[in-house]
């Protein structure tokens, strides 16, 4: 019966029968569960959640289904007394409804902590609502990320300009950011280079290897591998876009060099206005083919 | 899983991504493809939608609907080529419409003309 209610909603015959059997929701009889179904939905739907959005959530987390509406509404009030926004907060229980059955005690520990090491509590909210994973680990999980990185060289100071810069950072986990520290020293950089491309670009612990590898390998082959080194930020910008701007400059005999090559990396209003050609035309003039294009099998 | 294998993605960097999106093993394949199937209708290549989803997977768990919403907001601005601005900042796409308002609304309050506040947004710094 309350498998078949799942599926009216729009659940898939296999969720619903995932979400019947979870704990603690098996110990509950038909009855209440479409009861406690209903009033979840209610409460969601008045909030603006779409239902795409609450089966999504209660999918990830069938536990909600255990919980009444009047906690629920406790919960979130407490978060906006934090100081997160309704929009946030949406955005953090849509990615982790877990978070709804965390303590209140283990969401102060967590913004406390990071506050402790020396975030204020703006930054602490906004690393939060952008990786409210963090709720779910433990103290020495984070203390053993700031040891780690701090072992690697970074000072505090810099720690915290990082996790500002890239506020997902201590969401990765320590063999992550080893095992792109390793990628790095095999593409030929010292340990103090890796430093101060992590430095200027934090984000790069999250971009693929073989992005970063790509992106590399260009200006390496252009001369321009001091943009990786001292100007690591521009690594963002697509490798499409600079391979075409890159070409439009030679096909133009414009020889691109460490004085002028932040012209690689004008912003459109800016390139338009000193070449008088768009981001469109210029990539459909000189499209770039990855080596690691590959045919998506749908 | 097999979807994000199928654009290339190594099992060992699939790892990492549950790092930044702890709820990507239950996903289920519509979830992915049709986040895919969003970014080639953008003009998104195989190699830069695979770009995107290594560096961002947790976009992977928006509502496409509200990823819907992002690309009409960004089209409204008159930005070009989204294909690049995601693949320059795949951060981007955890923005709803209304952060964009938003961020518009602030920008303005500071005095920065709307084609200043469209490159800020294009280059991907947005807060």
């Amino acid at each position: 019966m309350a498998i078949n209610y799942l599926k009216d909603l729009g659940y898939r015959l296999e969720d619903a029968k995932k979400i019947r059997n979870s704990y603690p929701i098996n110990n509950l009889k038909d009855e209440t569960l479409i009861k406690n179904i209903k009033e979840i939905f209610d409460y969601f739907l008045n909030l603006g959640y779409s239902t795409y959005d609450i089966i999504k959530m209660t999918n990830y987390h069938p536990a909600l289904f255990g919980i009444q509406a009047k906690t629920l509404d406790l919960k979130i009030n407490f978060l906006k007394n934090i100081g997160y926004s309704d929009s946030n907060i949406s955005k953090m229980i849509k990615l982790l409804p877990q978070l709804l059955e965390l303590s209140e005690d283990n969401i102060n520990s967590k913004i406390n902590y990071l506050i402790n090491f020396g975030f204020n509590k703006e930054d602490a909210i906004k690393i939060t609502q952008n990786a409210p994973q963090i709720f779910n680990y433990t103290m020495s999980c984070l203390d053993d990320k700031f040891i780690f990185l701090s072992n690697l060289g970074f000072k505090k100071d810099d720690i915290i300009k990082m996790v500002k810069f890239s506020l997902i950072l201590l969401s990765l986990s320590i063999n992550n950011i080893k095992d792109k520290i390793i990628f790095l020293s095999q593409m030929g950089y010292e340990n103090e280079q890796i430093i101060k491309m992590i430095k200027n670009l934090p984000i790069l612990l999250c971009l693929s290897k073989d992005n970063i590898k790509e992106k590399i390998e260009f200006y390496k082959n252009k001369n321009l591998d001091f943009i990786v080194l001292d100007d690591t930020k521009k690594l963002m910008q697509s490798i499409s876009l600079s391979y075409a701007r890159y070409k439009y400059f030679e096909e133009n005999n414009i020889n691109i060099d460490d004085i002028n090559y932040k012209r690689l990396f004008y912003d459109e209003e800016q390139f338009k206005t000193a070449y008088k050609i768009d981001k469109e035309t210029i990539l459909s003039l000189y499209p770039y083919h990855s080596k690691k294009e590959k045919v998506p099998q749908m | 899983m097999k979807e994000l294998i199928n654009i290339g993605i190594s099992i060992d960097t699939i790892k990492n991504m549950l790092d930044i999106n702890p709820n990507l093993n239950m996903l289920d394949k519509n979830d992915i493809n049709d986040k895919i199937y969003i970014l080639k209708n953008i003009g998104c290549n195989n190699a830069i939608i695979k770009n995107i989803i290594e560096a961002n997977p947790l976009f992977l768990s928006k509502n496409d609907q509200d990823i819907l919403n992002l690309i009409k907001k960004l089209n409204s601005l008159n930005i070009k080529g989204l294909d690049i601005t995601f693949d320059s900042n795949p951060w981007l796409l955890n923005y709803n419409d209304d952060d964009i308002d938003e961020f518009i609304l602030k920008k303005k309050k500071e005095n920065l003309s709307l084609n200043e506040i469209i490159s800020l947004i294009d280059v991907g710094e947005i807060e």
